[in-house]
C-alpha cells in the first residue's frame, strides 16, 4: 500500500493511500480540520471506485465529522461508497448510536464490500 | 364528556386520525384498568401493534387482566423504555415507520415513579413536544398518570401537554393544546442551576478543541467516570462548543463541576444565537441536515438544557459519573 503523506500538524495525520484508493486518518478530527479533510478528500482519485478511509488511528472524530463524509458521499454525480475501514469500538460505538441508515454512501469495511 | 359507550367509539374512531394522543389521570389500580384494558382490546381488534409500558408489578396485573389477549401485546418495563426521552423518540419514530401502514397503540404509565433522575418539566416538556413532533404519526396513545401519587401541579401539566384528557371513563378534550408557540410561554422553563464558585473553567480558544477535550477527561477522570461515557461526553462536548464558536460570540466559557451522581458541563456563550429550546429533539434522517449535530448530542448526554437569552446562549449538558 503506497502512503503519501498529505497533512501533519501534531493533532492530525492525513496520508493519501493509493490501493486500496483513499486516505488515512490519524490523530483527532474536529471542526478546526474539517477544511483540512475536505481538501484531503478533494485531492482523491475520482475513480468511480470505493474510496476507503483507514481510521484504525484515529483517536476522536466529531459528528460534524460525519456530517462532512455524508454530505461528501452523496455529492451529486457521485456513486462510489465511502468504506470505513479498521473502526476502533468508540467509532463504532458512535456510528451505532447515529444509525448506520442515517450515514448514507458510508458503509463499514469490516462487514466486507462487495 | 363521554360514556363509556362513547369512550369504546372514540377508541375505535383513534384509527381515523394520525396522532391520538390521550392522558388517563388514574386514581387507583382499579380505575386505571378500567379504560386501560377495553383501550388494548380495541387496539387489537383493529389490527393495531400495541404495545405497554409499566412497572413490572404492573405489567403482571395488566397480564392478568388481558388473559388470552396479553400474548399479542408487547410488555416492556418503563424504567428501561423511558430512562431517556430523546433516545426513546428516536427509536419510537424508527419504529412507527417501520410498522406503517399499521398503528401502532401504546399504554405508558409509571414513568416518573420509574425514573426517578428526570424532572416533572423535562418529562411533560417532552409530551408537550409530541403534539407536534409525531402529530403524523400512526400512532394512539394512553399516557397513563397516578393523581393520587403525584403533586397537583404533576396532574396539571398532564392536562396541558395532552389534547384529551381521560378521568375515569370521562373524556375531555382540551382544544388548546396543540404543542405549538413558542415553549418559553409554556411551562415547565426552569431556570438553570448556576455554576458553583468550586467549579473548574477555562476560556475556549476557537482554534484548539483537544484542550477543551483534555479538560473534561480531566475533570471526569477525577470524579471516575467510566472510559465509555467519558468518550460520550467528549463528543457532546465538542459538538456544543463548535456550535457556539460557530453561532456564539466570545468569550466562550467553558465549566465543569460535580454533583451527586452527574458531571455538569456548561458551555456559556454571549451571542445572539437564540435555539429553540426544543432543538435536536426530533430525529433527523440524514448526517447531513443541519440539526444532526445538536440531536447527536442529546442522544449522547443524558440530560441537555439549552437557554437563550438577550446576553447570550447557556447550554448544560449532565452526565452520570
Amino acid at each position: 500500500m503506497e502512503v503519501d503523506q498529505a497533512f501533519d500538524d501534531g493533532i492530525l495525520r492525513i496520508s493519501r493511500t493509493v490501493d486500496p484508493p483513499g486516505l488515512c486518518l490519524e490523530g483527532e478530527l474536529d471542526a478546526t480540520r474539517h477544511s483540512v479533510l475536505t481538501g484531503a478528500l478533494a485531492s482523491v482519485r475520482d475513480t468511480g471506485d470505493d474510496v476507503h478511509l483507514d481510521l484504525g488511528r484515529l483517536d476522536f472524530i466529531d459528528l460534524g465529522t460525519l456530517n462532512l463524509l455524508t454530505s461528501w458521499a452523496t455529492r451529486s454525480g457521485n456513486e462510489a461508497r465511502l468504506v470505513l475501514d479498521s473502526l476502533s469500538s468508540e467509532v463504532q460505538n458512535l456510528i451505532e448510536m447515529v444509525g448506520w441508515e442515517r450515514l448514507p454512501g458510508l458503509v463499514d469495511g469490516q462487514k466486507g464490500v462487495s | 364528556m363521554t360514556e363509556t359507550s362513547g369512550l369504546a367509539a372514540e377508541w375505535a374512531m383513534a384509527g381515523e386520525r394520525a396522532l391520538s394522543h390521550n392522558a388517563l389521570l388514574y386514581k387507583d389500580t382499579e380505575e386505571f384498568l378500567s379504560v386501560a384494558v377495553p383501550f388494548v382490546r380495541a387496539g387489537l381488534e383493529a389490527g393495531d401493534a400495541v404495545a405497554v409500558y409499566l412497572t413490572e408489578a404492573s405489567l403482571e396485573t395488566m397480564r392478568e387482566a388481558l388473559g388470552s389477549d396479553a400474548s399479542s401485546v408487547q410488555f416492556a418495563d418503563s424504567a428501561n423504555a423511558y430512562t431517556h426521552p430523546v433516545r426513546t423518540l428516536s427509536a419510537s419514530v424508527a419504529f412507527i415507520n417501520a410498522l406503517a401502514p399499521r398503528r401502532m397503540r401504546v399504554v405508558a404509565g409509571e414513568i416518573l415513579e420509574s425514573n426517578p433522575r428526570r424532572s416533572w418539566p423535562e418529562w411533560f416538556r417532552f409530551e408537550w413536544f409530541c403534539n407536534t413532533a409525531v402529530k403524523d404519526a400512526r400512532l394512539t396513545t394512553l399516557c397513563c398518570y397516578n393523581r393520587s401519587f403525584l403533586p397537583p401541579e404533576a396532574v396539571e401539566y398532564a392536562r396541558q401537554t395532552h389534547p384529551a384528557t381521560l378521568t375515569g371513563n370521562e373524556r375531555t378534550e382540551n382544544p388548546g393544546v396543540t404543542g405549538t408557540g413558542s415553549v418559553s410561554t409554556a411551562f415547565g422553563r426552569q431556570p438553570l442551576p448556576s455554576s458553583p464558585q468550586t467549579a473548574a473553567s477555562m476560556h475556549v480558544d476557537p482554534a484548539d478543541l483537544h484542550t477543551v477535550r483534555n479538560f473534561i477527561a480531566d475533570q471526569a477522570r477525577r470524579y471516575g467516570m467510566a472510559p465509555g461515557p467519558l468518550q460520550d461526553l467528549l463528543v457532546a462536548v465538542t459538538e456544543v462548543v463548535t456550535n457556539a464558536i460557530r453561532h456564539g460570540t466570545s468569550p466562550i466559557t467553558l465549566r465543569s463541576w460535580s454533583g451527586e451522581s452527574d458531571l455538569f458541563c456548561e458551555i456559556v456563550d454571549s451571542g445572539d444565537w437564540r435555539p429553540d429550546d426544543f432543538i435536536g429533539w426530533m430525529p433527523p434522517q440524514s448526517a447531513s441536515e443541519p440539526g444532526f449535530g445538536l440531536w447527536g448530542v442529546r442522544m449522547l448526554c443524558d440530560i441537555v438544557e439549552v437557554r437563550s437569552a438577550a446576553e447570550g446562549t447557556k447550554v448544560l449538558l449532565r452526565h452520570p459519573l
